[in-house]
């Protein structure tokens, strides 16, 4: 049975580009628009991972994140930042907020399967 | 006062500037010589006595000091005046250097929502151009991914794979059946052969027949002979050899009768032999038009399933051309898909900047509103600004290094 990949990012053109990515590799895709949208639908279905923007309207990854890992179900989701930020600062606050990677856009698709795999296996 | 008024005044007033000190230069020469002037008139209407030397030593003195006093009162006077038009210079300055602040101010009031509405509908169009874009690569390479799955599963068919027959495995297989079945026909042909063989072993026999059946003629004509002999020999002993007589006579009559049935079994063993031989001449032409018959269908079969085999090979040498062709659009398109990435880097720097023209154009707003303007610090107002960068090349050209373009993916694991 294919794995659940949740894509948060409110540029629908980067949502398309890493669910292609991700599709191609076997994974099922759940996209949303920001973070609010995204612990919507947090609603008890099986997520094996998130994959997350940081800046976003209405709620920004970092927060988004934390209040995922509140969530019982969520609490040992692996969560992936995709961002286009690079600052030291940002990635520990990532971090902190309990992400297990950090990819700074633009991103190869082999790069970013790579880091899918490397936290759960397709 | 207007600017141009301003301006105006300040021309006139350094005109009269000039013409004070063009003035002012002539000032004390005027009552030195008309002291000196006086001096003489009056040692000329004078007796030459010492009060006309007196007065006209006083009166050059007096023009001097006179001269001297008006030269102190014009330059006190000057200092005064070019303090005043210092002064309105100034203001003019001054008031020129607000309206032109307050023009601005308006200006930019008026032009950043402009540039910020300009900026937002950039913005925006290029998101919904390049998210459309990304849908239709997206589905392209969706198509291509199904396309090439099918291509490698007819390729796989065609070539056959190690659980079910392929097209190639299909003409091989039909090729041994119709070998087989070619097989059998000539297994059928061979058995015709025997059988020939053994029919022409009759023809053999027949002639043995023939020469038994001779035999039995032969023996029938010396029977004959034989029995006309005894009856011969039975008439000379009269009376006693008649009863002898009639079984000589019977032996004739049945070594006659041989005879017959031996040529009688000669003529039908030829018969017979000659319908053998009709059979086994016609069962040889038979055979031999059977066996050309075969070759032909082997020679079909075998151009057939040729024939078969290069289709099936031009079949999957176009399956597999196609399969690479579709590999390599595939992967362009998903390069495109990567590239279109740029805009979500564009779309933020644009954010920023458009976010940072609202603030202007609300603290502008403010200063107009209210008649109050608050001063900016520049400084922080920058830092502030650099605080919503979220890549290094904003970063880079906020500090005048230049954009360096996107950055290097990089992924960090925790």
């Amino acid at each position: 049975m294919a794995k659940t990949i949740l894509i948060v990012d409110d540029s629908a053109s980067l949502r398309q580009v890493v669910s292609i990515a991700l599709k191609g590799a076997g994974f099922d895709i759940i996209e949303a628009c920001d973070g609010k949208d995204a612990l919507s639908k947090l609603n008890g279905q099986k997520i094996h991972l998130i994959i997350s923007d940081v800046n976003m309207p209405n709620m920004d990854g970092i927060t988004f994140v934390t209040e995922a890992k509140k969530l019982p179900a969520y609490k040992f989701t692996p969560i992936i930042m995709l961002t286009t930020e690079s600052q030291e600062a940002k990635k520990q606050a990532g971090q902190a907020a309990g992400a297990k990677a950090w990819v700074v856009k633009p991103f190869q698709p082999a790069q970013m399967l790579g880091a899918v795999s490397k936290l759960i296996m397709p | 006062m207007k600017i141009q008024e301003r301006k105006g005044y300040m021309e006139n007033m350094a005109n009269r500037n000039d013409s004070t000190r063009f003035s002012c230069g002539m000032g004390p020469a005027l009552p030195i010589g008309l002291g000196v002037l006086g001096a003489f008139m009056v040692l000329a209407a004078g007796s030459g006595g010492v009060a006309s030397w007196a007065l006209a030593c006083v009166m050059p003195v007096c023009g001097a000091a006179l001269g001297w006093q008006a030269s102190r009162l014009r330059a006190a006077g000057q200092a005064a005046f070019q303090d005043e038009i210092e002064a309105v210079r100034a203001e003019c300055e001054k008031q020129f250097s607000d309206n032109r602040i307050a023009d601005l101010d308006r200006l930019c009031a008026s032009v950043l929502p402009v540039w910020v509405r300009q900026i937002e509908t950039g913005r925006v169009q290029t998101e919904d151009a390049i998210t459309a874009l990304s849908a239709r690569f997206a589905g392209l390479s969706q198509k291509l991914e199904e396309a090439v799955e099918v291509s490698q599963a007819a390729s796989a068919g065609m070539e056959g794979s190690d659980t079910e027959g392929g097209l190639v495995r299909l003409i091989e297989s039909g090729h041994r059946d119709l070998g087989s079945i070619v097989g059998s026909l000539r297994s059928a042909m061979q058995s015709k052969e025997t059988l020939l063989q053994e029919v022409g072993q009759l023809a053999g026999f027949t002639s043995e027949l023939k020469q038994m059946a001779a035999d039995v003629a032969n023996i029938a004509s010396q029977t004959n002979l034989l029995a006309l002999n005894a009856a011969i020999e039975a008439a000379r002993a009269g009376e006693a050899g008649r009863g002898f007589a009639v079984v000589a006579d019977e032996v004739r009559k049945l070594s006659t009768l041989s005879g017959e049935t031996g040529r009688k079994i000669s003529e039908r063993v030829e018969l017979v032999n000659a319908a053998i031989r009709s059979a086994i001449d016609a069962s040889e032409e038979s055979a031999k038009r059977d066996g050309e018959s075969v070759a032909h269908s082997e020679v079909v079969i075998g151009e057939v399933i040729e024939r078969f085999h290069g289709a099936a090979g031009r079949l999957t040498d176009s399956s597999h051309i196609l399969q690479d062709a579709s590999v390599g659009i595939r992967d362009e398109i998903s390069d495109v898909l990567v590239s279109l990435q740029f805009q979500d880097r564009v779309s933020q720097i644009l954010s920023h900047v458009r976010d940072d023209m609202n603030k202007l154009e609300g603290h502008l707003d403010q200063c107009l509103n209210t008649n109050r303007c608050e001063p900016i610090d520049t400084q922080a107002w920058l830092d502030e600004l650099q605080n919503t960068y979220t890549t290094s090349e904003q970063r880079n050209l906020h500090l005048g290094d230049g954009g360096q373009g996107a950055d290097d993916s990089d992924i960090t694991f925790f």
